[in-house]
């Protein structure tokens, strides 16, 4: 399964309302994340979509929902260029 | 109303002082009737000479157009009297906000009313003007249109009372959501400050609504929160003066600035009268 794993080079600015913006300063662009991307991108640097599954029921989610949102998440984030595969997949 | 601060003679040119902002203006006219345009669009900021100001020149040409100079360099050319006064009343602004460092210039309308301060992005054209009217109309009273100057600390809009410009529609619309302006306000596609009486002379208190309009689309009123991350990546495309921030700059302002805010986005139909009712309604809340 694949592991992705957070740019490291990536600002997140913190709204008061638990949203947030990613900011990639290599190509400029700024990313809008509601608060619970925020808080996935704050509980960890790297995950697999099981883990995320996992860590989105802890929090709340159905588990058919969050298997989902999980894969949805991780795709939209890699393809946005804040999550890369982790060089030991 | 004129506020001619010099005319001394028949040939003469005109010369009008202005305080725009935190700017001086000296602008020079060769024609009465230029003259008069630009002194109804311009005479609320009639100041005092002021050795720092900024020299505009408004001349005709031998081809009867109509020039406008800054510090003795052409800006640009009008075919018209009106769009030679238009044109040299916008240059001035555009200085003034240019010319400002401290405060943020927005590109909207702010509006005031009971302890709320909201923002109305938009382009020129959207008909941000004609909602903020409406909504002047009932119970608001009116920071700035089109441009808006914000302390980035406190969060206060401060008063910008440039003329209004709406849209050739704007008059029959907003006599139906019960506004009537007084034609003999008109200059062109503008309103002289005196058509809105329910200006704010002092500054709002600090932001606490933003909203967001679609004018395009067709259907009922309708309102949908957003979040302030995508309120504040839509926010700096209006601020000249965030757009050239460093980004990690702006970000940071942006944060603070939307704190206290909650942001919606409004799909507004034609009913004009609908869309101040949503309006009033979320910022009573």
């Amino acid at each position: 399964m694949m592991r992705l794993i957070q740019r490291s080079d990536v600002t997140l600015f913190e709204m008061d309302d638990g949203s947030g913006l990613l900011h990639d300063e290599s190509n400029g662009h700024t990313h809008a994340l509601n608060a619970e991307a925020v808080a996935i991108w704050r509980s960890g640097v790297s995950w697999t979509p099981a883990e995320l599954t996992e860590w989105l029921v802890a929090n709340g989610r159905d588990e058919a929902l969050a298997r989902a949102g999980a894969r949805t998440f991780l795709g939209q984030m890699r393809a946005a260029g804040l999550f890369e595969p982790a060089s030991d997949d | 109303m004129t506020s001619a601060t010099q005319k001394s003679g028949p040939h003469e040119p005109v010369v009008f002082n202005y305080r725009m902002w935190r700017s001086d203006m000296r602008v020079q006219i060769q024609d009465t009737v230029v003259a008069g345009y630009l002194d109804r669009l311009c005479h609320q900021f009639s100041s005092k000479e002021s050795e720092s100001a900024i020299y505009f020149d408004v001349r005709g040409t031998s081809d009867k157009r109509w020039e406008i100079l800054r510090e003795g360099e052409v800006l640009a050319t009008r075919k018209t009297r009106l769009g030679a006064a238009r044109h040299a009343e916008w240059r001035m602004v555009r200085e003034a906000v240019r010319a400002e460092s401290e405060f943020i210039h927005w590109h909207g309308s702010a509006l005031t009313k009971q302890g709320s301060t909201l923002l109305i992005p938009g382009k020129s054209g959207t008909g941000k003007s004609t909602l903020s009217l409406a909504l002047a109309a009932n119970g608001f009273q009116m920071l700035g249109d089109d441009i808006v100057f914000m302390d980035p600390v406190s969060g206060e809009i401060h008063p910008f009372h440039r003329a209004i410009r709406i849209h050739n529609d704007a008059i029959e619309r907003l006599a139906a959501a019960g506004f009537p302006l007084d034609r003999d306000l008109h200059v062109g596609t503008f309103l002289e400050v005196e058509a809105l009486r329910s200006w704010s002379h002092r500054a709002g208190p600090p932001l606490s609504h933003v909203f967001f309009v679609d004018w395009d689309v067709a259907g009922p009123v309708e309102s949908i929160q957003i979040s302030q991350a995508e309120a504040a990546l839509e926010l700096r495309r209006f601020s000249y003066t965030l757009k050239k921030s460093p980004p990690n700059r702006a970000w940071r302002v942006l944060q603070r600035i939307l704190a206290p805010t909650v942001a919606f986005r409004v799909l507004r139909g034609q009913d004009l009268a609908a869309a101040v009712r949503v309006i009033s309604k979320l910022v009573a809340k």
